[in-house]
C-alpha cells in the first residue's frame, strides 16, 4: 500500500507543478498568477476539492504522444466562497500554452453539468491560447460542447467569466453568453481575428492591447463589465460579485443582517442642483439612498450616460437602473439601452428586485443614433423593464420627458411603485421646446418674440413641468420628499418580497436583438 | 514544509508547522490555553478569529495581541508587487458627444489625474463637465471656446 | 463657616474624588462641564450640573467668570479648583473671594508669591531654609553671570524665571559653554513665556525630587504629612510617585518637614500645600518651589497617613481647627501611584484618542483606582490625556511595587495606547526597586525597543499560538450551507 500512495503523491505533486516550474515563473514574471494560485485565492482556504487532476489527452499526431501533462491544462473542481457552494475552471496558460483540447473541454463540461446537476454558480478563469492546432476539429467541437451548455445554463444558474490571459478566436464566445465578463487590465485580450490578420485583411495597424485589451472592451465595445488593475484585484471582485447574486434561478440572493434606524437622508434635499441646466452625478443620490456597503457598479466606463449595478438596501441585494446627467444629460442612447436591457435581464432571471432612477430627458438625436438602430436598441430596454417579473420600483429625480419617460420604468409597463421628488418634470417635453410648438403662432406675431417665449415657456413650466399631471392620474403612487427616499424603497422592497407575477405562457419572447 | 509570516504590532515571525508541533501547550477549555516554555508559564486566551481574512486576536498573560497571518501565497504575491495599485496613463481626451465648448478649465502643461475636471461642453441643453479619465500632462488642447465639436473629435492631447 | 455646597471647577478624575469625599461629609455638590463632558462621570455624580461652554479649556474651564456665574447661580459656598486649570491663579482666588464665595486653598497673596519662582525664594530667605545656591534675580548680563558660576561652582542650570516644563532650561558644564547657553535660554524663555528673565542655580546632578506635604489651617497650625518621591518624570512631567522615599532617614525627613512648615508660614499658608525640594548624591536638599494646590499624586500620602486630604482641604476652608498634631501623625506601610495617561509610550509618547471599547479597572486590597472615564467613553482631545491614576498599598515597598505589577496586568483598556506598559517597565526595573534612582531615570534606562522587548516571548508565543489554530482549523473539513436550498424542491418536475 506504502508505494501505491507515494506513486499516487508523485503524480498528484507532478500534475499542481502543470507545466513545470519554468513555466510558471515566467508566468510570474508576467505578472500573472497560476491557475491554482488564482483558485487558492478565490475559493476558501482549503475548500477546493479537484476534479480530474490526473485527466491527459489522447492525441498522438505531431509528436502529441510524447507530452503528456497531467489536468491537459485546465484546473476544475469545486470549492466554497465564503461558505457557499460553487464550481470553478481555471485555464493553465503553462501547459501547452492552455489551449483547448478534447481533453481540456471534456473537464470543463464535466464541471459545468455538475454545476446545473446541484444548481450552483460556475466561475470560469481564462488563460489560454485558443484552440490546440494538433487536435483539430475535435478542439472546434470542445469549444461547441461548452458554447451549447453554456446556453442552457444561461438564466439557471449565475456563470461568471474572468479573462486573465488572452481569449482569442472561437473561444471569445462562452465569455460572451456568460452572465459578466472581467477582464485583466495590460495582460488580457479578447478578439475574434488577432491583430496579425486584421493587419493582412483590413491594412489596420492595431496592437492587441488598442483592438480587444481590457479598456477597449470596457469603453468602446462593453464586452467586458469589469477591469481590475491585476489577477487579485479580479479574483476579489468575482467574491463581491458573488455576494450580490443567488445559487441559482430558484433562490433569492442571501439577505445580510442590518439593523434598521430611522433611515432618513437629509443630505437627499441638496444633491440636485437649483439650475436645471445643471447636471449633477446620479452616483451621489445612490449612495446617500443605499446602505453603507460601497454600490458595486457594472460597466463602469460603458455608455456612461447610464449606472448600472448591485447594492444593498436594509441587507437586501437589489439592481440599480440610473440615468446619470454628468454624462449626456442622461440621454437614453444605442449603448446605454443595451447595457441597460442586459443588466435589467440579468436580474429577472436570478429574482434580483430592480431599483430605477429617473433623471432622462430624452433620446439623443442625430444619424449616428437613427443609423444605428436605436429605434430597435432602445426598444431592448423598454422590452427588457416590462418583461421583468421581479419587483420594479421606480423613483423620478428630475426630468422624465417623452418616450423616455414610458421606458424608464413607468408605471404603464409594470413598475409595482412608481414615486417622484418634488422637483420632477414628467412632460412631453422641456419648457421651452413645448411653448415653441403650442404657442408658435403668438411668438411669432409678438413685439418681442423671445420675452414672448419666455412668457409661455413660464406658463407652461409651471402647468406641466412638475410631478402632479402625472400624480393626478395616478402615474405616479407618491410624490415623496427626497430625505425619505431611503425609508419608502426600504418599505417598498419589503411590501414586493413575495410578489408573484407570471407573463403569458410562451416558448420565449422576441426581444428585438 | 510552508512557512507562514505572522505580523503582531509590525514584528514579523517566520513559523513552519513544525515549530508549532514542538510547543507544550494543553487546551484547559472555554478557549483557554496553558503553554510552557523554557520554563516560562504562558496563559492563553483566543479572544477572536477570522480565518477568512487571516486575523487573529489572542491574549497572553494577560495582554492582547492582534496579528496577521500571510501563507506562502501571501508572500509570493507581496513580492510580485500585486498589491500595490498602478497609475493609469492616457494620451489623449476626445469629446464624448458632439457639443459646443463654453469653458475650458484646463492648462498646457497641468499634470492630470483620474476625475480633474478640463472642459464645459453643453450639449443636450446642458452643461457638462468633461474630466479625465486617466493620468498625464496636458500638450496641447485642440479647441477654442465656443466651438462646436462632433462626437469623438481630439479636444486635448497628452504628452 | 457653613460650608453646604461646594462646586468644583475642574473634571475628570479629580472632580470625581473631590466631590466623593464631600458627597460622604454629607456636602452638595456642583459639577462644570464643556459640551465635550456633558456625558463625563463627575457631570453625572453632581447633585447639580452647569454647563460652561464650548469644549476648549479656554472656553469652559479656564473661564473664572463662567465658573463663578455658575456658583453664584447655584448658591454655591465654596469652589474647590483641584488641580490644574484655575488652581494656581491668583486672580481667580480673588475673584472668587471678592463674589463672597470661599476659595478652597490659600489665599491669594500667597498664591501669587509661590507662583513666581524667584518671588518664592526671595520670601522663604529669612527663615533660612537650603536652596540650591543660585543667584536670586534674573540676569541678563554675561559678566555677572560669569561671576556668580565661579561663585556657584559648575554645573550650573539656567533657568527661566517666568515658566517651567523645561522651557528655557540648560544645563552649562564649562565656563566656556556660558555664554552660547545664556543667549539661547533667553531667547527660549522669551519665546516661550513672553518674557526672557533667566536665572542661575547650581546644577544637581543626579538630583531626587522629593516634595513634601502640608497642612496649615486659620488657626495658625501648620504640620507635615511626611514626603512623597516623585523622581520617575518624564520630559519634567511625573509619571510614578511613591511615599515614603525609598532613601530618606528620619533625620532628613525631620528636617525637610521643617523646612517645609517654614515655606508655608513664610506665605501666610492656609491650606493643603506641597513644598518642593531637590535631593543631591549625598542627601542634601534645597528648596525648589511650592505648590499652592493639591497635587495629582496625593493619594500616596493619603493612604500611608490615613487622612483624606480634601476632607482636611474643606475642614480648613470652614475655619475649623486641624484635628491632629505632628506628634499624632506617622506612617504606615508603603504607597506607590501610576499615571495613566492615553499616550502611545512605543511611539514617543504621542497623544492617543479613541474610543474606550474596553475598560476594566482592577479591582482588590491595597488597590485604589482614581479615574474619570468608563468604558465606551471618548477621549476628548481638549484636555490632559491623563486617564487615571493607579494607585497600591502594601505593607512595604516590595509589597506595593508587587502589587501594582499585578493591577496593571488586570487593568484592561482597549481601544487606546496608554502608558501603564510604561508602569510596568519602570516598576519591573532593577534601577526603581533597587531604590536608587534620581530624575534621570527615563532617559538612562527607557527606549521604546527596551518596551516592545518586553513582550517579545508572549508575541512569539501569541503568533504560535496562532498559527497553531489556523492550522487546526484548515485540518477541520467545512461543509457549505447546504440545507437551505429551493433547487431539488423547485425542479424535480424537470
Amino acid at each position: 500500500m506504502k508505494e501505491n500512495i507515494k506513486a499516487l503523491e508523485d503524480k498528484i505533486a507532478k500534475a499542481k507543478l502543470g507545466g513545470g516550474q519554468k513555466r510558471i515563473e515566467t508566468q510570474h514574471s508576467k505578472g500573472k498568477l497560476t491557475a491554482r494560485e488564482r483558485i487558492h485565492f478565490l475559493l476558501d482556504e482549503g475548500s477546493f476539492e479537484e476534479l480530474g487532476t490526473l485527466v491527459t489527452h489522447r492525441t498522438k499526431d505531431f509528436g502529441m504522444g510524447k507530452q503528456i501533462f497531467y489536468g491537459d491544462g485546465v484546473v476544475t473542481g469545486y470549492g466554497t466562497i465564503a461558505g457557499r457552494q460553487v464550481c470553478v475552471f481555471a485555464q493553465d496558460f503553462t501547459v501547452f500554452g492552455g489551449s483547448l483540447s478534447e481533453t481540456h473541454a471534456e473537464k470543463i463540461c464535466k464541471v459545468m453539468d455538475m454545476a446545473m446537476k446541484i444548481g450552483v454558480p460556475i466561475i470560469g478563469l481564462n488563460d489560454s491560447g485558443g484552440a490546440r492546432i494538433q487536435e483539430g476539429v475535435r478542439s472546434l467541437g470542445g469549444y461547441a460542447d461548452i458554447f451549447h451548455r453554456n446556453v442552457k445554463a444561461s438564466g439557471v444558474i449565475p456563470q461568471i467569466s474572468a479573462i486573465m490571459g488572452p481569449c482569442a478566436g472561437g473561444a471569445v464566445y462562452s465569455p460572451a453568453m456568460t452572465d459578466f465578463t472581467l477582464m485583466v487590465e495590460n495582460s488580457s485580450y479578447m478578439f475574434v481575428t488577432g491583430p496579425n490578420v486584421v493587419k493582412t485583411v483590413t491594412n489596420e495597424a492595431v496592437s492587441s492591447e488598442e483592438l480587444g485589451g481590457a479598456m477597449t472592451h470596457a469603453t468602446k465595445s462593453g464586452v467586458t463589465h469589469f477591469t481590475a488593475e491585476n489577477d487579485l484585484e479580479c479574483i476579489s471582485q468575482i467574491k463581491e460579485l458573488i455576494g450580490f447574486l443567488p445559487q441559482n434561478c430558484e433562490e433569492v440572493p442571501k439577505p445580510l443582517p442590518y439593523s434598521l434606524n430611522t433611515e432618513i437622508r437629509e443630505k437627499l434635499e441638496t444633491i440636485i442642483p437649483e439650475n436645471a441646466n445643471q447636471p449633477y452625478d446620479m452616483r451621489h443620490i445612490i449612495n446617500e439612498i443605499i446602505d453603507e456597503s460601497p454600490f458595486f457598479e457594472i460597466h463602469k466606463h460603458y455608455a456612461e450616460n447610464i449606472v448600472v449595478g448591485f447594492a444593498r438596501l436594509a441587507g437586501k441585494s437589489i439592481g440599480i437602473v440610473a440615468n446619470q446627467p454628468l454624462s449626456l444629460a442622461g440621454v437614453l442612447d444605442v449603448n446605454s439601452s443595451k447595457k441597460a436591457a442586459r443588466f435589467t435581464r440579468f436580474c429577472d432571471c436570478f429574482n434580483i428586485p430592480l431599483l430605477v432612477l429617473v433623471d432622462v430627458p430624452g433620446f439623443l438625436p442625430g444619424t449616428d443614433q437613427e443609423w444605428n438602430g436605436i429605434i430597435t436598441n432602445g426598444a431592448k430596454l423598454l422590452y427588457a423593464l416590462s418583461e421583468a417579473t421581479v419587483p420594479k420600483v421606480t423613483v423620478i429625480t428630475r426630468k422624465a420627458y417623452g418616450g423616455a419617460y414610458d421606458v424608464m420604468n413607468s408605471k404603464h409597463i409594470g413598475a409595482d411603485l412608481n414615486y417622484a421628488w418634488p422637483g420632477a418634470e414628467i412632460a412631453v417635453m422641456g419648457a421651452k421646446g413645448a411653448s415653441e410648438i403650442i404657442f408658435k403662432k403668438e411668438i411669432d406675431s409678438a413685439e418681442d418674440p423671445e420675452a414672448k417665449l419666455k412668457e409661455k415657456e413660464e406658463e407652461y413650466a409651471e402647468k406641466f413641468a412638475n410631478p402632479y399631471s402625472a400624480a393626478e392620474r395616478g402615474f405616479i403612487d407618491e410624490v415623496i420628499l427626497p430625505y425619505n427616499t431611503r425609508r419608502k424603497l426600504i418599505s417598498a422592497f419589503a411590501l414586493l418580497e413575495n410578489k408573484v407575477v407570471h407573463l403569458p405562457k410562451k416558448k420565449h419572447g422576441n426581444i428585438p436583438l | 514544509m510552508t512557512n507562514y509570516d505572522i505580523t503582531i504590532d509590525k514584528e514579523k515571525f517566520i513559523l513552519s508547522p513544525k515549530d508549532i508541533a514542538s510547543l507544550d501547550i494543553v487546551p484547559i477549555g472555554n478557549r483557554q490555553f496553558h503553554a510552557l516554555r523554557c520554563n516560562r508559564s504562558y496563559k492563553i486566551k483566543i479572544l477572536n478569529t477570522d480565518f477568512t481574512n487571516k486575523t487573529m486576536t489572542i491574549e497572553v498573560n494577560g495582554i492582547s495581541y492582534a496579528m496577521v497571518l500571510a501563507d506562502e501565497y501571501d508572500q509570493m504575491v507581496h513580492k510580485m508587487g500585486l498589491l500595490t495599485s498602478k497609475t493609469h496613463k492616457i494620451n489623449s481626451i476626445k469629446a464624448p458627444m458632439p457639443g459646443l465648448i463654453i469653458d475650458i478649465i484646463a492648462t498646457i502643461g497641468q499634470k492630470l489625474e483620474a476625475g480633474t475636471p478640463l472642459i464645459v461642453l453643453s450639449a443636450m441643453k446642458m452643461e457638462n463637465i468633461i474630466t479625465s479619465h486617466g493620468e498625464g500632462i496636458i500638450k496641447s488642447i485642440n479647441v477654442e471656446v465656443n466651438d462646436a465639436v462632433d462626437k469623438g473629435q481630439l479636444i486635448i492631447e497628452m504628452e | 463657616m457653613e460650608i453646604k455646597k461646594i462646586l468644583v471647577a475642574n473634571r475628570g478624575e479629580i472632580a470625581l474624588r473631590i466631590m466623593r469625599t464631600a458627597q460622604n461629609m454629607g456636602i452638595k455638590t456642583v459639577a462644570v462641564y464643556s459640551d465635550a463632558d456633558r456625558e463625563a462621570p463627575h457631570v453625572r455624580f453632581a447633585d447639580e450640573a452647569v454647563h460652561l461652554g464650548n469644549s476648549p479649556s479656554s472656553e469652559s474651564y479656564l473661564n473664572m467668570d463662567k465658573i463663578v456665574e455658575a456658583a453664584v447661580q447655584t448658591k454655591s459656598h465654596a469652589i474647590h479648583p483641584g488641580y490644574g486649570f484655575l488652581s494656581e491663579n491668583a486672580v481667580f482666588a480673588q475673584l472668587v473671594a471678592d463674589n463672597g464665595i470661599t476659595f478652597i486653598g490659600p489665599k491669594p497673596h500667597a498664591i501669587k508669591v509661590m507662583g513666581n519662582k524667584l518671588a518664592a525664594k526671595e520670601a522663604v530667605k529669612t527663615y533660612n531654609i537650603p536652596m540650591v545656591p543660585g543667584i536670586e534675580e534674573s540676569i541678563t548680563d554675561i559678566s555677572l553671570a560669569r561671576t556668580v558660576s565661579e561663585e556657584i561652582g559648575f554645573p550650573i542650570l539656567i533657568k527661566a524665571s517666568a515658566g517651567g516644563g523645561g522651557k528655557g532650561m540648560r544645563v552649562v558644564q564649562q565656563p566656556s559653554e556660558l555664554q552660547e547657553q545664556m543667549e539661547r535660554a533667553i531667547s527660549e524663555a522669551k519665546a516661550a513665556f513672553g518674557d526672557g528673565s533667566v536665572f542661575l542655580e547650581k546644577y544637581i546632578e543626579s538630583p531626587r525630587h522629593i516634595e513634601i506635604q502640608i497642612l496649615a489651617d486659620t488657626h495658625g497650625h501648620i504640620i507635615h504629612l511626611f514626603e512623597r518621591e516623585c523622581s520617575i518624570q518624564r520630559r519634567h512631567q511625573k509619571v510614578v510617585e511613591e511615599a515614603p522615599s525609598a532613601i530618606l532617614t528620619p533625620e532628613i525627613r525631620a528636617a525637610m518637614g521643617e523646612a517645609a512648615i517654614k515655606v508655608a508660614k513664610a506665605c501666610d499658608y492656609v491650606g493643603a500645600g506641597t513644598v518642593e525640594f531637590l535631593l543631591d548624591s549625598d542627601k542634601n536638599f534645597y528648596f525648589l518651589e511650592m505648590n499652592t494646590r493639591l497635587q495629582v499624586e496625593h493619594p500616596v500620602t493619603e493612604l500611608i497617613t490615613g487622612i483624606d486630604l480634601v476632607e482636611q482641604q474643606i475642614r480648613i476652608a470652614r475655619n475649623e481647627k486641624l484635628a491632629f498634631s505632628q506628634e499624632n501623625l506617622s506612617m504606615k506601610g508603603h504607597a506607590l501611584e501610576v499615571r495613566v495617561y492615553a499616550e502611545n509610550p512605543l511611539d514617543n509618547f504621542l497623544p492617543s484618542m479613541g474610543t474606550l471599547e474596553t475598560y476594566k479597572r482592577p479591582e482588590g486590597k491595597g488597590i485604589r483606582l482614581d479615574d474619570g472615564f468608563e468604558e465606551g467613553m471618548t477621549i476628548p482631545i481638549f484636555y490632559d490625556p491623563m486617564l487615571a491614576k493607579l494607585i497600591t498599598y502594601g505593607k512595604d515597598r516590595a509589597e506595593a511595587i508587587q502589587l501594582m505589577i499585578s493591577a496593571i496586568s488586570e487593568y484592561k483598556i482597549k481601544g487606546i495606547s496608554t502608558t501603564l506598559a510604561f508602569g510596568k517597565f519602570v516598576c519591573e526595573h532593577k534601577a526603581f526597586t533597587s531604590g536608587n534612582f534620581d530624575t534621570h531615570f527615563v532617559k538612562n534606562f527607557y527606549t521604546p525597543e527596551l518596551l516592545h522587548q518586553q513582550y517579545t516571548e508572549e508575541r512569539e508565543i501569541a503568533a504560535m499560538v496562532g498559527l497553531k489554530l489556523f492550522l487546526e482549523h484548515q485540518e477541520q473539513l467545512k461543509l457549505p450551507d447546504y440545507k437551505n436550498s429551493n433547487w431539488s424542491l423547485k425542479r424535480t418536475k424537470g
